[in-house]
């Protein structure tokens, strides 16, 4: 056995005279770890991201208003994505809302496992990531080196061959690969160390303050980091030592055995020489043969964030349960112990891939009071989650109430301590066991084959076919295709000039060829997905001065969907000519266009009598009264009672908006719901519990603009019950009393789909003028930047749906005002599944059979009939 | 006890709707309600919805004498009050019921 011999600094040395490695000149430059706590500090937000279907893998953002903190970079090749998932950057754009370079307060690389340092070195020398802080693995203590970089003689003398050997086998087993796999793997492990230090050569070269965790004092880290409540448990500095030594001891004896192999037979291949040793106990006397990778795994940072109240343990792959290096034991068991006592938990990350060696019942036990457990590592891995973690969370569930996220079945897991998990996909609670080479789709669902067929261009329009081989068990399976224009410049040409006619028959249900995207088409209807017949209707000279050449392109999209297209000859007077192409196979109108392309109506809501009767109290509503109303396009009588439902989508002066809006719908959303009400208006819970999703309502305050995260807001259902002005469409507020800024255009993520629901003042006013003040002349429509409403639709939402004037809140009860529409609108949605267009009109009708609520001053009647009229439904809304 | 909820009920009952707004709104204060400008006044409409009889009958085949409750009948009474609050930039109205002293609705 190796054991340490003293513990004294510059007297270091490690196991027997034969196989001494002399690592004192680090301790010279250690430091102990500090353990330092706060007293305030933020409750934050955990996101796990997706490690795709590659084994292992851990990568960890932390969200603490506007510090972030990024823990580990998963698999090296997440930098670029693996098949069929996101990349990490992409994550990471989902989730800030934002593109690369991400700029982040602090990046933990907890230990110098490849399943962990990952992308991490392409990202900060690609200038991807830029931390302000870095708190790092020792390059040296992870790679088993003493300060001077010395310490593995044999590994540097030996041979390419060999050294890719032995690098390969400090890492987690990898023995399942193919070859071209594991000839990468053997590779990208060699690579490893001195793209490792490369990466932190470029972090300090591009001025992050870098942090050598078992070498450099970490006070000011962690003070400068108070508000997250971060506080780093260990490992102490002989834990550090003892797992470097080891390493240090494995790189020898592995030297020495893989060059014995080679030796023995010339015609084994790197592949078959690994494979051998790879296996357990093949390499006799090797400090850590059981687990391998023990040692650095046993390095790994632990921490601990958040308040007291809300505690989050973050420990890497730290082996509590069997720590595998040989005399840490002692070290592990009073790491552990801190750890407990640092407790208790809201939520804590399984070490090691929930594997045996980081869980067992004593230590689950020890942390009955946390609730939240999740695991992280890639779909391809029957050994990952462990099959007897996980059947020790499936026995405890019950008796410990807790909850259970794994990122190989549930995607990217957002965590908040107080609301639970969020996950992209699965259920939650899942212990079924991962099969080997299933894919890790759960049990024994063989693992989809997509074929690629036919490739081809065809007409004008290019299309390409594909044939997938799926199992017959029920099986979700993304199919991504990235289509690059290969053919020449006439077969690519634009769509042909739309021949825009009044009325054309068509079929009563339209569906868009499926044609994959291009950006000189602007794409598929409603992205293919079956449409109802609809009467499209625009002014395409109004339209075309708005957006140029993208009007043309819209209007060929929709035409070529089989749609009717009406060009308004007069778009002064659109009513007459629109209803002239209203019959019974028409199931709503779409407007096509702002209120300068065609107009929108003033709709004075109230009769003549209540008028007369409410005199100078209609001057009490801000709006007198009268709202922006685009009803009057589904009128087939022009009685002022439509009867077909309308949306419209705004141009915004923007043709990637209305293409965009144009292609809504279809995407996969990693959210059911989202949802922030002001706090002062408890009526939006009773809506929030009609709307599907396990999300909470978050409320505002405490939520704040600056710490909604874009990526959550990407949800199916959106729901805002937050104050809007007219003065101000870019942002909305809720109470703390007091104003708070609780979301703006900038939380609106970069890609978006879904519909959202706003009980917001004037949140769907598209132009800058309100109804009641407009008295002729040009209309101006708001930009992107300064409308939530524009912004979302150009994100990519099927539908915004909200007020084009004041709004009316009841009182907890939701009974009367905006309540009961509220309600009946997502019922409609949801309940019935209906287009969000039809659920508003629907959701009219509702609401008008309930009129006046039991409302009986005549204004408190006159804000029904307002609530009645003024929701609008902006964009495809189908 | 009831002294004291007699007392209580009464002092309620004795507040104006603008303390009663502004007890029920924390952090908005009552102003006094800007006109709206004689333009926005005089403005006339495109088109006026139709009563609530004409929507009854379209789309619920229903008469007046359907109505669950009232509108624009002689019952409709004036018990709300309109304040106005004010909170940072922002400017909300909110109804009172002057009968049962409470907020009833409010803006936003």
């Amino acid at each position: 056995m190796w054991q340490l011999r003293k513990r004294q600094p510059g007297a270091r040395r490690l196991g027997s005279s034969e196989r001494t490695v002399d690592v004192s000149p680090i301790l010279d430059a250690f430091v102990t770890g500090a353990v330092m706590s706060v007293a305030v500090a933020g409750r934050g937000k955990y996101y796990l991201l997706d490690m795709g279907s590659e084994k292992y893998g851990d990568c960890i953002l932390c969200v603490f208003g506007a510090k972030t903190i990024l823990i580990d970079g998963g698999h090296r090749g997440d930098y670029e994505g693996q098949s069929g998932f996101d990349s990490i950057p992409e994550q990471l754009s989902q989730i800030l809302g934002q593109k690369p370079p991400f700029k982040i307060s602090l990046l933990v690389v907890t230990h110098c496992h490849a399943d962990h340092i990952g992308s991490l070195p392409q990202m900060v020398t690609n200038g991807d990531l830029v931390p302000e802080w870095a708190l790092v693995a020792d390059e040296k203590l992870g790679f088993g080196r003493t300060k001077d970089g010395r310490g593995q003689d044999n590994f540097d003398a030996a041979s390419d061959a060999v050294q890719r050997v032995v690098a390969a086998l400090r890492e987690e087993p990898r023995d399942d690969m193919s070859d071209a796999e594991l000839d990468q793997f053997l590779e990208d492990a060699v690579t490893q160390e001195q793209r490792y230090k490369d990466m932190l050569s470029a972090l300090e070269k591009n001025g992050s303050r870098l942090v050598r965790y078992g070498r450099d004092d970490t006070a000011e880290l962690v003070k400068k980091f108070a508000i997250t409540g971060m506080t780093i448990l260990g490992p102490t500095q002989d834990h550090l030592v003892l797992c470097a030594e080891t390493i240090a001891k494995y790189t020898k004896d592995a030297v020495d055995a893989v060059t014995r192999a080679i030796s023995s037979d010339a015609a084994l291949s790197e592949r078959d020489v690994y494979r051998r040793l790879s296996g357990v106990g093949t390499i006799s006397d090797l400090a850590d043969r059981v687990g391998k990778g023990a040692a650095l795994n046993d390095q790994s940072i632990t921490l601990r964030f958040g308040p007291a109240s809300d505690y989050v343990l973050l420990a890497g792959d730290m082996q509590f349960a069997q720590p595998e290096v040989p005399g840490l034991d002692g070290e592990m068991t009073k790491l552990l112990a801190k750890v407990n006592s640092s407790g208790p938990y809201k939520f804590i990350k399984l070490t090691h891939h929930s594997s045996y060696n980081g869980l067992d019942e004593d230590i689950l036990n020890a942390w009955s009071a946390t609730k939240l457990f999740a695991h992280t590592g890639g779909q391809n891995d029957p050994d990952h989650p462990d099959p007897g973690s996980l059947d020790l969370l499936k026995k405890n569930r019950a008796r410990l109430s807790l909850m259970f996220a794994r990122t190989d079945r549930n995607g990217i897991i957002t965590v908040d301590t107080r609301e639970g998990f969020i996950v992209s996909r699965g259920r939650l609670n899942d212990f079924t066991e991962n099969q080997r080479g299933s894919g890790g789709g759960g049990g024994d669902v063989p693992r989809p084959q997509v074929r690629v067929t036919e490739s081809r261009i065809k007409g004008a329009y290019g299309t390409v076919e594909i044939i997938a081989h799926l199992p017959v068990q029920p099986v979700k399976v993304t199919v991504t295709i990235d289509v690059e224009p290969t053919g020449s410049p006439a077969t690519l040409a634009g769509p042909p000039q739309p021949a825009i006619s009044g009325g054309a028959p068509g079929p009563s249900l339209c569906q868009a060829q499926s044609s994959p995207v291009d950006p000189r088409t602007g794409g598929v209807l409603a992205s293919g997905r079956k449409l109802p017949k609809l009467l499209f209707v625009t002014s395409r000279s109004a339209l075309a001065r708005n957006v140029g050449s993208a009007a043309d392109t819209a209007l060929g999209m929709i035409r070529k969907a089989g749609h009717v297209l009406v060009d308004v000859r007069d778009p002064s007077k659109p009513a007459a000519e629109v209803r002239a192409n209203l019959n019974s196979s028409i199931s709503g109108v779409v407007v096509v266009g702002g209120y300068d392309v065609l107009p929108s109506q003033r709709l004075d809501v109230l009769t003549s009598s209540m008028r007369s009767d409410l005199g100078a109290r209609t001057r009490e509503d801000d709006d007198n009264f009268i709202v922006w109303s685009d009803g009057f396009y589904g009128e087939a009588k022009g009685d002022g009672m439509p009867d077909l439902p309308v949306s419209r989508i705004p141009d915004g002066n923007s043709g990637d908006l209305l293409l965009t809006a144009l292609t809504a719908g279809g995407a996969n959303i990693p959210n059911q719901r989202y949802g922030i009400r002001n706090s002062a208006r408890p009526f939006a819970d009773k809506i929030w519990n009609g709307i599907a999703g396990a999300a909470a309502l978050l409320v505002s305050g405490p939520t704040k603009a600056s710490g909604v995260i874009p990526g959550n807001v990407r949800a199916q259902y959106v729901y805002f019950m937050l104050h809007g002005s007219n003065m101000d469409t870019a942002r909305f507020w809720g109470e703390v009393p007091g104003l708070v800024e609780a979301f703006n255009v900038s939380r609106v993520p970069d890609a978006c789909d879904g519909v959202v629901f706003a009980g917001c003042c004037w949140g769907a006013l598209t132009v800058e003028q309100i109804a009641s003040s407009y008295s002729g002349g040009p209309l101006k429509q708001r930009s992107l930047e300064n409308s939530i409403a524009l912004k979302m639709l150009a994100a990519g939402v099927t539908a915004f749906v909200g007020c084009t004037g004041t709004h009316y809140s009841p009182d907890a009860t939701a009974a009367f005002a905006g309540g009961p529409m509220h309600a009946a609108f997502w019922q409609h949605l949801i309940g019935k599944k209906q287009p969000p267009a039809l659920a508003l009109f629907n959701a009219r009708i509702d609401y008008l059979s309930g009129m006046p609520h039991h409302q009986t001053d005549l204004f408190d009647q006159a804000i029904e009939r307002k609530i009645l009229k003024e929701f609008t439904c902006l964009g495809l809304g189908w | 006890m009831d002294t004291k909820r007699s007392s209580s009920t009464q002092a309620v009952k004795q507040m104006s709707p603008k303390e009663i707004a502004e007890k029920a709104m924390p952090g908005w204060k009552a102003v006094t309600s800007e006109a709206i400008s004689d333009a926005q006044e005089s403005v006339k409409a495109d088109a006026q919805l139709p009563s609530l009889e004409e929507l009854r009958k379209k789309y619920l085949g229903k008469s007046a004498s359907d109505a669950p409750n009232l509108e624009e009948s002689e019952e409709a009474t004036k018990t709300t009050e309109v304040v106005t609050l004010q909170s940072g930039h922002l400017k909300r109205k909110v109804g009172v019921n002057t009968q049962k002293g409470v907020v009833t609705w409010r803006q936003g």
